[in-house]
């Protein structure tokens, strides 16, 4: 999204009687993005709309203190990540319950062909990053699936870009390593 | 390094997208009710123990136990804004505490909360 729709959002924001026409247009602007991103992390659809109107509901909470050092899209991504991981880290503590029992239960959704669009091959792909711990997870879909560049990722993930190049790096190997295998 | 093909996006039930920006607005909106009927039923619980109890002393703990309890009834929705303010002889002067107290925030938990958001 352009700086100039940004600067359209938050000016119809600033102003009371456009408040919420301009949080409507704000929902309206990046609503699938937001969603697909908490939705790979999360892979359930339920799950994945509770979080990103979460987002959005923190966001209009927030929105007086955005100080725009970065752009609306970067800040709306580092509070959906955020909530993604947090979210994950819960389900896996809950109930003492072992982590690789949630990744199984995310993994038997995948098998649920009307939620997933794809062939064989995605679905393998899709079920192999789910053997990735969370943070690797979310720089690789950031970086492979978004296309945002290093410099983005750190933004939303408050991580050095050398951390980042490493983890992505990592997380490449590891996946090449899981198909091959399979 | 090979390149990994993108996954394809997730299937959305059909029309999602369309009713997502409703469905959050009317959550902001809920909310916002939310807090104020929870302060007013605050206020409300103190203003009246207060006049009962008058001159005797009310114990803290009698306090907070009736607070819980008309947050559970607001919990459940046993009981609405209206509701509350009903019971007050002058709900005007609630609202207008409320009002003070919820446009007044510049606290130093807000201000933690953002950190991270900024």
């Amino acid at each position: 999204m352009t700086k100039i729709e940004d600067q359209e959002i938050l000016q119809l924001i600033s102003n009371p009687e456009s408040r919420e026409a301009g949080f409507r247009k704000l929902i309206l602007t990046y609503q699938t993005r937001v969603y697909h991103v908490i939705r790979r992390m999360v892979i359930i659809h339920e799950d994945a709309d509770d979080l990103a109107q979460n987002t959005f509901i923190k966001a209009y909470k927030y929105l007086d203190k955005f100080e725009q050092q970065s752009s609306l899209f970067t800040w709306l991504y580092r509070i959906a990540t955020n909530e993604s991981l947090t979210f994950l880290e819960k389900k896996k503590k809950r109930f003492f319950i072992p982590i690789e029992d949630y990744n199984e239960k995310l993994q038997n959704h995948l098998d649920q062909t009307s939620y997933m669009d794809g062939d064989e091959i995605q679905r393998r792909l899709q079920k192999a990053l789910l053997e990735l711990p969370d943070k690797q997870r979310l720089v690789f879909q950031l970086k492979n699936q978004e296309d945002l560049s290093y410099l983005e990722i750190s933004k939303i993930t408050e991580t050095s870009v050398g951390a980042l190049k490493a983890s992505y790096h990592h997380a490449v190997k590891k996946l090449e390593k899981i198909i091959l295998d399979e | 390094m090979r390149k990994i093909p993108k996954i394809k996006d997730f299937k959305t039930p059909e029309g999602y997208f369309e009713k997502l920006p409703d469905q959050i607005i009317s959550k902001t909106q809920k909310q916002a009710n939310f807090v104020w009927l929870k302060y007013a039923a605050a206020a409300l619980i103190i203003l009246s123990v207060g006049y009962w109890q008058w001159p005797k002393e009310t114990s803290q703990s009698q306090i907070l136990a009736l607070e819980s309890e008309v947050d559970l009834y607001i919990d459940s929705q046993y009981w609405t804004a209206e509701d509350i303010l009903s019971f007050s002889d002058n709900p005007n002067e609630i609202l207008e505490g409320i009002i003070n107290e919820e446009f007044s925030f510049s606290g130093e938990e807000l201000e933690e909360d953002l950190i991270w958001l900024q």
